[in-house]
């Protein structure tokens, strides 16, 4: 029998007594239904930064001092009041989004586009199936949220983030990992309906709302006047669909956004492999110590059946000498 | 097929004469270019379609008047725009009525209509509304040929005239979302002006309905001629649970303003500087 067979054999056999390994390698997550999101059309933004002045407004605020990895430390408007930052520039642990201005190839280079980019609230996110402590949650409403009180500071997050979105407080002695939590705690208390970020667009540049009726609309922009749009949806299938979608007027990929993660999302690329974990922890001792148990058993039965054949031979010697 | 009536007896000539198709070879005789030919055309010729199956000239519309004169003088004379196989055959006679193997199997009334097409009438016109003194407008409307304005070609010679401009205000005061800014004083008549100016051309003129036609670049949904509501009326609270796309009143306003000026090129002020168009509050 070969060893992968073997495996798979046991792994069946384990998985009834084992209840939720197998879960963990079935696939049929389609999303929660009904969950928010937002859409980003880079058509309609202008770099005036207010999604900025609005996030860090809602989110310098103090709300509850017992979680202080909610928090931003609050910036003056002024800072917001220079153009966009350029596209290397990606987000710190003092904001949760930032605006980037690009210059496309597909508008002859001199046309300045810009894309706002936080995290994408991905479906099944990559943070959450690397982290071992389950410091981050995937809401029924569609946000992915931060525990820092559960966090020990791995870091595992930031490097499974196919977005490179988690940023690290490197200057804090008591570090957490900040990133956009979509205003989950914010709306989950009534101080607000929308995000900041959303709230404060001028242009409807985001627009908030369920994630079905996003993609409704996104494909109603796209198809109103043709040409205008490319036709796509980024976030639809990006790491198995996000909650966070854009459209746009030139491509993603020059715009900042990889369009080569592919459409399976990361824990479903891991879980294969991460499900047999326990069951090779749980079997391999016993079926190792086994082994062990039956060689050095039959070394005991040998050696005894020496002893035994040499006191037997001794003793038949004795007896004719004895004669 | 296309069935060319000329008002004028050079006209008829001359089409008689292309119909024979001795044209080709009498140019090469003389060595008079192909220029010169399509010059000695009239300048206004009437197209009638076919409807499908049908005789010639049984089309449901009127015919479309075609003026050749200006657009081979907008043109520059380059014929081979729309004579794209660079003869001067009718287009009728590869593009039949039901298509034929020599036309690429395109019909005739998608030779003249088909939006993608670069020597198509409807092409070749959404093409020029993407020059930016048009695309303030035009970048949100889909190119092609729409339902209620066939009449714009087809034109029925009792059709009524076009529609007066309603009384308009020389300034108008967008007061109404004054929340971190002051009101707002908008130049209206300078902006009329300026559509007036962009679309001043033959083209524009022939194709919008009169200057009443050019209000729409903003007051969309507001039938031609009719004094339009306010913003308001549609445009309220944003992301309503009934209707989450329509834009809010303070997207409905940045979104006109701004991609009409990113589409036509002005760019007045910084996007991060509020205060260049808002009035700081007092």
């Amino acid at each position: 029998m070969k060893r992968r067979n073997f495996l798979g054999l046991a792994g069946a056999a384990t998985a009834t007594a084992l209840a939720g390994t197998a879960h963990a390698s079935g696939h049929d997550l389609e999303g929660y239904p009904g969950s928010h999101g937002v859409l980003f059309d880079a058509s309609r933004c202008i770099g005036c930064r207010q999604c900025e002045i609005g996030c860090n407004k809602i989110n310098s605020e103090n709300i509850d001092n017992d979680r202080p990895w909610i928090n931003l430390p609050a910036k003056d408007a002024s800072v917001f009041a220079t153009p966009p930052a350029p596209e290397t520039v990606r987000t710190d642990s003092t904001m949760f989004t930032q605006v980037n201005t690009f210059e496309p190839k597909a508008l002859g280079g001199k046309s300045p586009v810009y894309k706002k980019f936080q995290c994408m609230h991905c479906m099944e996110p990559a943070c959450a199936s690397a982290c071992f402590v389950k410091a981050f949650t995937k809401t029924p409403e569609g946000a992915v949220t931060y525990n820092g009180s559960l966090c020990v500071g791995c870091r595992y997050c930031m490097i499974a983030c196919p977005w490179s979105v988690p940023a690290y407080q490197f200057d804090k002695l008591i570090p957490y990992v900040m990133k956009c939590h979509m205003c989950h705690p914010h709306i989950a208390a009534g101080k607000t309906k929308v995000p900041g970020c959303v709230g404060a667009c001028p242009q409807e540049a985001l627009v908030w709302g369920k994630r079905e009726d996003l993609i409704k609309e996104a494909w109603d922009r796209i198809g109103a006047v043709p040409g205008k749009y490319l036709p796509a949806i980024y976030g639809l299938h990006e790491m198995g669909g996000t909650n966070w979608m854009y459209i746009s007027h030139v491509p993603f990929a020059q715009i900042g956004l990889p369009e080569d993660l592919g459409k399976t999302s990361a824990p479903q690329l891991t879980s294969g492999a991460l499900g047999l974990v326990p069951l090779v922890a749980c079997l391999w001792p016993v079926l190792l110590g086994g082994i062990w148990q039956i060689t050095k058993w039959k070394d005991r039965k040998a050696e005894e059946a020496t002893q035994q054949a040499v006191a037997e031979a001794v003793a038949l010697e004795r007896s004719k000498a004895g004669k | 097929m296309v069935k060319r009536f000329s008002r004028s007896r050079w006209g008829r000539v001359c089409f008689l004469t292309l119909a024979l198709s001795l044209i080709p070879a009498l140019l090469a005789g003389l060595g008079v270019g192909v220029a010169d030919q399509a010059r000695a055309q009239s300048p206004q010729i009437l197209m009638s379609g076919t409807a499908i199956g049908g005789k010639p000239g049984q089309s449901p519309l009127s015919k479309a008047q075609f003026n050749h004169q200006k657009h081979e003088a907008a043109l520059n004379s380059n014929c081979d725009a729309c004579h794209h196989t660079g003869t001067q055959e009718p287009c009728s006679s590869c593009h039949t009525s039901q298509g034929s193997p020599e036309g690429g199997n395109i019909q005739l009334s998608e030779a003249m209509h088909r939006a993608k097409a670069k020597a198509s009438c409807v092409g070749c016109h959404s093409q020029e509304t993407r020059k930016p003194e048009c695309a303030g407008c035009h970048h949100s409307i889909a190119p092609g040929p729409k339902m209620s304005n066939c009449q714009v070609c087809h034109q029925n010679p009792k059709a009524a005239p076009a529609p007066a401009v309603p009384a308009q205000p020389d300034t108008v005061e967008i007061g109404s979302l004054s929340k971190r800014f002051g009101p707002c004083t908008f130049d209206h008549a300078a902006h009329v002006e300026a559509l007036k100016t962009a679309a001043k051309g033959d083209l524009a003129k022939a194709f919008h309905s009169g200057d009443a036609a050019l209000c729409q670049g903003c007051h969309h949904h507001t039938p031609v001629g009719e004094a339009p509501p306010k913003c308001g009326t549609c445009h309220g609270q944003a992301f309503q649970d009934l209707d989450p796309s329509r834009p809010g009143l303070m997207a409905a306003y940045h979104i006109q303003c701004n991609q009409c000026h990113k589409a036509m090129g002005v760019e007045p002020v910084p996007a991060t500087d509020c205060t260049g168009c808002h009035a700081p509050k007092k």
